[in-house]
């Protein structure tokens, strides 16, 4: 674990003891051999990545993006196409993936970051749209993609390193990735760049008139959280061992932002939390009714009423920022 | 005269029919107070508006330095030496009062695509901007939010921002705005420190602070300068007498040393 993170200048409170018992929990599910349990805790693992990079833009950025799904679509058609080629190597595929995606970032951030507001909003949910129909479109073969998705059609393999066809690693391949993407992500939004990411949120007028260009630096952010998202969308692809036009869906971008203003904004422990609550609640209410949002949508507005930041403002010392 | 430091020719800028301003011509020497008065709509913000970059003249030059900078965007002025403080205090509120200013100082410190080191721990920014807050007189309050201090406080935070930036031309949008006389008096006496080391284009409703300060005194009306002259002489000024004074004739003739207490700061 990170020192800074856990146990920085500050004392130790219910902030860390909820992290630690996260990881403590993370780390001993695999030895009770439920398949199910463990499946549920990978992908919340997995969608974290996408809830934390979704935050850097969002909670430090002040960027409502309402498409992060086509990262997480991106990151998944790449390593289900390579694969299909015969490039099943994740060395290959996964900074394929990666790369990919921050070139998505780019292009798509090159146009949105023209607009603020709710055209952000719109713009970045037409975008992941477009990217949408355009998953429809991609076929390999008489019988594979289209609006049916893709599967995996070969494991992706490490040069024999790691077997992801054992849940358990998988499991601990994701949770490594998951510590190292919330150090990094720690260490960027209190570096220089994400002080001055976090100004722009505040007062973008007086970034400019201080000197920043404050559309690189916002593009250069972009394309940071759209690699991390390609990342998590690549091991998605892995977990779920298919990728459909469905990932790409604005359901899903409305269910990242769920996640992430439930957990808690503008902090990188809120996302993991939020997912956690997300995922959680919708597998264990769905499994009661199938009408289970009718249960779940109420529980979202007591949160987000009563914990004006999230879970995560709910365990948080008062007075303290970020 | 030696080259201005910044210099306006022709500068023309309308909103449909509405000639904000029209044919501003205005020039700021090395070291000088150019203040610029006029009464509400007199298109003041429209010509600070330009100067800074967030708006496009119609017509005209802005020359920074002998450059033409009318065409840059804001921030590349900025790192040629511009620097502004707004009318209405524009600070970074989720930052401490320190942040703010080292954030200032760090937007001419290279690029910021430093993504390792925490802003926090860069210690030449931090001293900069430590030693500018002690000199306006914020050094006490550094780590303070800045959303939890005053409107003065703010004020000076403003130009705290401005300096840290290593300015050539200072654009003060009303320094003074919404402070009480006792804050005033303590802005002017900063603002007299700067004197001499930066050139400053100064917008102000003050008649006190204008006449405290100011080197020489341009005023706009219905976008279009009437007149430019030292202090003493704007008063004898026929033009603007009868175009802009009207009700503040009196203020005009206040002495420098004050003696209207009922100076209100009409903004």
């Amino acid at each position: 674990m990170p020192k800074g993170l856990l146990f920085g200048s500050r004392s130790f409170d219910l902030r860390h003891l909820t992290m630690l018992v996260l990881l403590a929990v993370m780390l001993i599910l695999p030895l009770f051999g439920d398949a199910y349990l463990l499946r549920v805790a990978t992908r919340v693992i997995v969608l974290s990545m996408v809830a934390i990079s979704l935050d850097i833009l969002l909670g430090y950025g002040g960027l409502i993006s309402f498409g992060h799904a086509m990262f997480l679509g991106s990151g998944g058609y790449v390593l289900g196409v390579l694969t299909y080629l015969g490039i099943g190597n994740g060395f290959v595929v996964y900074p394929a993936a990666i790369a990919l995606s921050v070139v998505l970032a780019c292009i798509v951030g090159m146009i949105v970051l023209r607009t603020v507001g709710v055209y952000f909003i719109m713009i970045t949910l037409a975008f992941a749209q477009m990217l949408y129909y355009l998953a429809n479109g991609i076929r390999i073969g008489e019988n594979y993609g289209g609006d049916e998705g893709l599967p995996l059609p070969s494991r992706t393999d490490f040069l024999g390193a790691l077997n992801f066809n054992d849940p358990a690693v998988f499991h601990y391949f994701t949770l490594a990735i998951l510590v190292a993407i919330l150090y990094v992500s720690y260490k960027l939004v209190n570096s220089r760049f994400g002080r001055v990411i976090k100004a722009c949120r505040d007062n973008e007028r007086r970034a400019k008139s201080l000197g920043y260009n404050t559309f690189g630096y916002r593009l250069v952010a972009f394309m940071i959280s759209g690699g991390i998202a390609g990342l998590a969308g690549a091991l998605h692809m892995n977990l779920q061992k298919f990728v459909s036009p469905d990932e790409l869906h604005w359901i899903i971008s409305g269910d990242l932002l769920i996640m992430v203003i439930v957990g808690g904004a503008n902090s990188l422990i809120g996302p993991i939390i939020g997912t956690g609550v997300f995922v959680l609640l919708e597998e264990g209410i769905s499994n009661l009714t199938e009408h289970w949002m009718a249960i779940f949508g109420p529980m979202l507005i007591l949160i987000v009423l009563f914990g004006r930041r999230g879970i995560y403002g709910l365990i948080k010392p008062k007075g303290e920022d970020g | 005269m030696t080259e201005a430091v910044l210099k306006v020719e022709g500068l023309t800028k309308r909103f449909g029919a509405l000639i904000a301003n029209e044919d501003v011509d205005l020039d700021v020497q090395p070291g000088e107070v150019h203040a610029v008065i006029g009464p509400n709509g007199a298109g003041k913000t429209t010509f600070v508006s330009q100067l800074a970059g967030e708006l496009r003249p119609d017509h005209g030059r802005i020359l920074l330095g002998g450059r033409d900078v009318t065409a840059l965007p804001v921030h590349k002025r900025a790192r040629l030496g511009l620097a502004r403080s707004y009318q209405i205090t524009s600070v970074i509120p989720s930052f401490s009062a320190l942040e703010n200013v080292a954030f200032a100082a760090q937007a001419i410190d290279g690029n910021s695509f430093k993504f390792w080191k925490p802003a926090r721990s860069v210690d030449h920014l931090n001293e900069k901007a430590a030693a500018i807050l002690a000199e306006i007189g914020l050094g006490h309050r550094q780590d303070i939010l800045v959303k939890n201090m005053s409107h003065g406080e703010h004020r000076q935070l403003e130009i705290a921002m401005a300096l840290a930036t290593d300015p050539k031309v200072l654009l003060l949008d009303e320094p003074t705005a919404g402070m009480g006389p006792a804050a005033t008096e303590g802005m002017i006496a900063f603002l007299d420190t700067l004197k001499g080391r930066y050139a400053i284009l100064m917008i102000e409703h003050d008649m006190d602070v204008v006449f405290s300060l100011a080197d020489r005194i341009s005023a706009l009306v219905n976008g279009r300068r009437v007149a430019t002259e030292r202090p003493d002489q704007i008063r004898q000024n026929a033009e603007v007498r009868r175009a802009y004074l009207g009700d503040k004739a009196d203020k005009l003739n206040v002495s420098r040393s004050k003696a209207s207490p009922g100076g209100d700061t009409s903004c």
